[in-house]
């Protein structure tokens, strides 16, 4: 049992099962194909349950750890593993997978067949990106997932799905090619100045960090940084976002903003961090700032939406600030901070999303002007959506809370005025989701239309229940989530901060000369 | 006087040898087959290459070696580029089988001349003398202009093959005066014979001479005409528009093939002297052929065009290679291994997917119905899912997206350009390959996404089930160099021996 490939199996499950789908089912037997992505996605995640109980949470390394050399040639292996900062995410991605998986039953009436091989391929795409571990598979992960979401937006997308679905793929792929360029120049750093070998070997490289002069490093940092801001998306490249989240189908939008978006702040932690240490130390102004405008802006943008899903989809703007934000803190509270809100981030918003497409899909509007007094007809809705958005807004008790409590704490030990600014996006939070709120539950019930709205049947309630029963979880007791991540979060943030350590060492042995 | 006669090895030029007899094989062999049964002859034709195919394949890995008194030289690149342009007759004849029938061009004369072309190439690959790649060339191009106007009812295919025949031609004397104006300077028409000048006594000075760079000059740009580097790529999209589309396929990779080796050998072996010069001149090439081509694609309509201007774009990425390979160490100009395996390797992901892009406007051929517009796509993928699937494929590869060939295909070149720290060119290339998508998803965007009109009808596929194999085999192709590239990255690497 313990020399099973764990990961290799959650990884390509849902891609085996696509092909099945492919191969042997017909288009016309939609609810067989319901009912097999189902059983795949479930399979799937009762495998990656272990991954949870057989953690080690004392080991700061790599666990579950698989190694098979691919392309010798060029020193690429498939090297897989995962350890504190990947764990969570592995979960959370097989947990979304159901929901999405599940919350499209009804929402998707045509070409199920391809939908559902597409949703099952992402699948694939995002548990490679979190457990890939050498920077060569990271990347053809990294870039897989795009097709199988130009799919997922351009077909079954709302009326400019086109428009969103290239610009989505643009967009992105425009940052990773760039990101493929730093890439490699670090590959080549490494053969010059590190190992000397020819690897895309993580681990390898994690060594080699320090070792690069800080003008290369610089300049990998910035083309790193391309890749994973546009992915994230931090402000200013995040222009694509609201267009591919209003358009996307429902699930889309709950695995873009659940998955997809973490694909960028890993790629922070897990690459940029570690392997160019002090750039990330030079770049923590900038990114500080860029991280709270983001907030602010998204916040504010998304004070002045009048449709439900772009709000919070600009909402997703102001939270990755704050992932970011923390990341960049550069320290542990705020790295463990970071790591934790990318999951919760993942869980209210994708509830959210969810939440907007169960309306959607009975009256065909997101307009907020549509909606008002929606609590006397809706109750069970309303209440989920009560618990979703406090969780969004960070209330004490839910899992928002302790995210941004820690990035705070992050961001004041770096600057007092960090974290002033970024309380500011806090309250600006608040605001916009109350006010949302207020105008779609309370007031009067003025549209005829709303009121032959039907509360959220069993199968609504069944998939928002695991998320509402983690805002709870993470809120009251974050401790086997916390404590999963703190030791690979301290190794991340000794690696970052090791560079620091030879400038006060030769600052230490100047004071001394002279005296 | 004495006659030397020099040792002449003919086992190395098996494969020419074999070439010529199946030519003259074919040749005859029409005059004895009915009109409507000429396809038989191409079966002849593909058999035959396959044969020789291996045959050439037999050479790979014994080092190098020269026979006819140093004309001709067999190494790991000229057998590798032999091998490749064999699999890509073999696949272009397996395409033109249907084609011909549909459009109504089945003759026997079209196989030899396709295999005129292809001996020209071998030629050109193994031409270890400027006169010897200069026949080669001429051999391939002569015949190849007979193949763009082989579609004789056809208004547009007369065109391009005369645009393609004045345009070459003119292209062929350039080259071939850059060539005279070397042989001025060195006194010898051998490719090492040549390097031995310039590093002897007063070579220096020969490569300081104007008129010797203005030679320089001449061969680059007959070089560019015959790759269709902008801006000498103005006769490519009509010859490639009106050319029978089997032909497009091939044109655009064999040609591609044979003309690299041969300038890699010449530039490289020859005139690693003047380096520095050549080697900028082709960095403004490639830089504005990647641009222009990738730019200019995104504007056409015809699908066929489309992939002629994308075509030019790769050509672009091709010589990249070329020029990234070149690297000044302490002042001495030294050819890295990696940017000439990345060529190699290029060229063979290149070889698949092109072939295979292509490949998709035959399988829609009908009677007097090409499938050229774009919106004529729509709903393809709905209608024939394994199609659609097919030409999403490609059409990744082409954009350099994994898991396929021209993912693992740029990733390489790249990495030469990044290694030997041509940052610019890789940053032009990266940025080109992210807008070739748009062009690229345009067609995925029509195949899966638009919905058609209730008036179109939905284009039938054929059947044929020659076509049918050399689509499995290209699918097939471009996904294994995708996934697993080591040993093809390894015969790529093993070109070098010997080269340079």
């Amino acid at each position: 049992m313990s020399n099973m490939p764990l990961l290799t199996l959650i990884t390509f499950l849902p891609a085996v099962g696509a092909v099945i789908i492919m191969l042997f089912m017909k288009k016309e037997q939609t609810k067989a194909i319901k009912g097999f992505a189902t059983a795949v996605v479930v399979l799937d995640f009762l495998i990656s349950l272990p991954l949870w109980f057989r953690f080690d949470q004392s080991e700061a390394g790599f666990q579950f750890v698989e190694k098979v050399s691919w392309i010798p040639t060029i020193g690429v292996s498939y090297f897989v593993g995962i350890d504190g900062i990947s764990v969570l995410l592995v979960l959370l991605t097989t947990l979304t997978m159901i929901i999405g998986v599940v919350c499209s039953f009804t929402a998707i009436e045509e070409r199920e067949k391809e939908y559902y091989v597409c949703l099952l391929l992402l699948a694939t795409g995002m548990l490679g990106t979190f457990i890939a571990l050498d920077i060569f598979l990271f990347y053809v992960f990294f870039e897989i997932t795009l097709v199988p979401m130009y799919f997922l937006i351009g077909v079954w997308g709302g009326p400019r799905k086109l428009y969103a679905a290239i610009k989505f793929f643009l967009y992105t792929l425009f940052g990773s090619v760039l990101m493929l360029l730093g890439i490699l120049a670090y590959y080549f750093a490494n053969l010059k100045m590190g190992t000397g070998t020819l690897t895309f070997d993580l681990v390898e490289l994690y060594a080699v960090g320090p070792k690069i002069p800080l003008s290369l490093q610089i300049w990998i940092f910035l083309a790193f940084f391309i890749g994973f801001a546009i992915k994230v998306p931090m402000f200013p490249f995040h222009t694509w976002l609201p267009d591919a989240h209003v358009e996307a189908p429902t699930a889309g939008s709950v695995i873009l903003a659940g998955i997809l978006l973490k694909m960028g702040t890993y790629g922070f932690v897990r690459f940029a961090l570690p392997l160019l240490p002090q750039a990330s130390q030079v770049f923590v102004p900038f990114m500080v700032l860029l991280s709270i405008i983001g907030i602010i802006y998204g916040a504010l943008v998304a004070m002045a939406q009048t449709d439900i899903k772009k709000l919070v989809a600009y909402s997703s703007v102001s939270h990755l600030g704050f992932v970011m934000l923390g990341v960049f803190a550069l320290n542990e509270q705020g790295v463990l901070g970071g790591q934790l809100q990318m999951i919760n981030h993942g869980i209210s918003t994708g509830a959210l999303f969810l939440l907007v497409g169960v309306v959607y899909e009975r009256r065909h509007t997101r307009l907020i002007s549509d909606y008002g007094g929606l609590s006397k007809i809706v109750p069970v809705y309303t209440v989920l959506f009560a618990i979703t958005m406090l969780s969004s807004i960070g209330l004490p008790g839910l899992n928002g809370f302790v995210g941004e409590f820690l990035i705070l704490i992050g961001a004041f030990k770096k600057s007092y005025v960090y974290a002033a600014f970024a309380v500011i996006g806090i309250v600006l939070g608040a605001a916009y989701m109350l006010w949302l709120f207020q105008r779609v539950f309370f007031g009067t019930l003025d549209n005829p239309e709303n009121e032959k709205l039907t509360d959220c049947n069993a199968r609504e309630v069944l998939y928002l229940l695991p998320l509402v029963i983690l805002m709870f979880w993470i809120g009251l007791y974050p401790k086997p989530f916390l404590g999963r991540m703190e030791a690979s979060v301290k190794k991340v943030v000794k690696m970052v901060n090791v560079a620091e350590a030879p400038q006060k060492a030769a600052l230490g042995k100047m004071t001394k000369l002279e005296k | 006087m004495e006659v030397v006669i020099p040792d002449i090895a003919l086992s190395l030029a098996l494969p020419e040898i074999g070439l010529a007899i199946l030519v003259c094989a074919v040749l005859i062999l029409d005059l004895f087959v009915s009109l409507e049964n000429k396809s038989r002859v191409g079966v002849v034709a593909f058999v035959g290459v396959v044969i020789l195919a291996l045959v050439a394949f037999g050479q790979w890995g014994e080092g190098a070696r020269t026979t006819f008194n140093g004309f001709y030289v067999v190494d790991n690149m000229s057998v590798f580029v032999k091998v490749c342009v064999l699999a890509c007759t073999a696949i272009s004849i397996l395409l033109m089988l249907q084609y011909a029938k549909v459009e109504k061009i089945n003759y026997g004369e079209f196989y030899a001349m396709l295999l005129f072309s292809v001996f020209g190439m071998l030629v050109m690959a193994s031409g270890n003398d400027l006169l010897t790649v200069y026949l080669g060339l001429e051999t391939m191009s002569i015949s190849i202009y007979v193949l763009v106007a082989f579609m004789r009812h056809d208004p547009l295919s007369r065109e391009a093959g005369l645009k393609y025949f004045l345009m070459g031609a003119f292209a062929s004397g350039v080259l071939l005066y850059g060539m005279a104006l070397t042989y001025g300077f060195t006194g010898t028409t051998s490719i090492r014979g040549i390097a031995e000048a310039f590093a002897g006594a007063g070579g220096g000075a020969i490569a300081q001479s104007p008129v010797m760079i203005f030679g320089l000059i001449l061969l680059v740009a007959g070089f560019g005409f015959k790759l269709a580097l902008a801006p000498f790529h103005m006769w490519l999209p009509d010859a490639y528009t009106g050319a029978p589309t089997p032909i497009t396929g091939f044109m655009s990779v064999a040609v591609k093939f044979a003309t690299v080796a041969a300038l890699m050998r010449i530039f490289f072996v020859a005139f690693p002297a003047m380096a520095e010069s050549w080697n900028t001149l082709l960095w403004v090439l490639t830089a504005f052929t990647m641009v222009w081509g990738n730019v200019a694609a995104i504007a056409q309509t015809s699908l066929k065009r489309m992939l002629a201007y994308s075509s030019i774009g790769h050509a672009g990425y091709v010589l990249m290679g070329v020029v990234v390979s070149m690297s000044v160490i302490d002042g001495k100009v030294t050819f890295s291994s990696i940017g000439i395996s990345a060529v190699a390797f290029y060229l063979l992901a290149y070889l698949f997917t092109n072939l295979g892009a292509f490949g998709m406007l035959i399988l829609v051929c009908r009677d007097g119905y090409r499938g050229d517009n774009i919106e004529d796509w729509k709903g393809i993928g709905q209608a024939h899912p394994w199609a659609g699937m097919a030409f999403v494929v490609f059409l990744l590869s082409l954009g350099g997206i994994p898991p396929t060939a021209g993912f693992v295909g740029k990733l390489y070149l790249f990495a030469a350009a990044v290694q030997n720290e041509y940052y610019w060119l890789a940053a032009i290339g990266l940025v080109m390959s992210a807008v070739s998508m748009y062009y690229y998803g345009r067609i995925i965007m029509v195949l899966y996404m638009e919905n058609r009109g209730d008036t179109q009808e939905v284009m039938s596929l054929s059947s044929a089930p020659s076509l049918f194999f050399a689509m499995v085999v290209l699918v097939v192709g471009t996904l294994l160099l995708g996934i697993f590239p080591g040993s093809f990255l390894d015969a790529a690497k093993g070109t070098v021996a010997g080269f340079i």
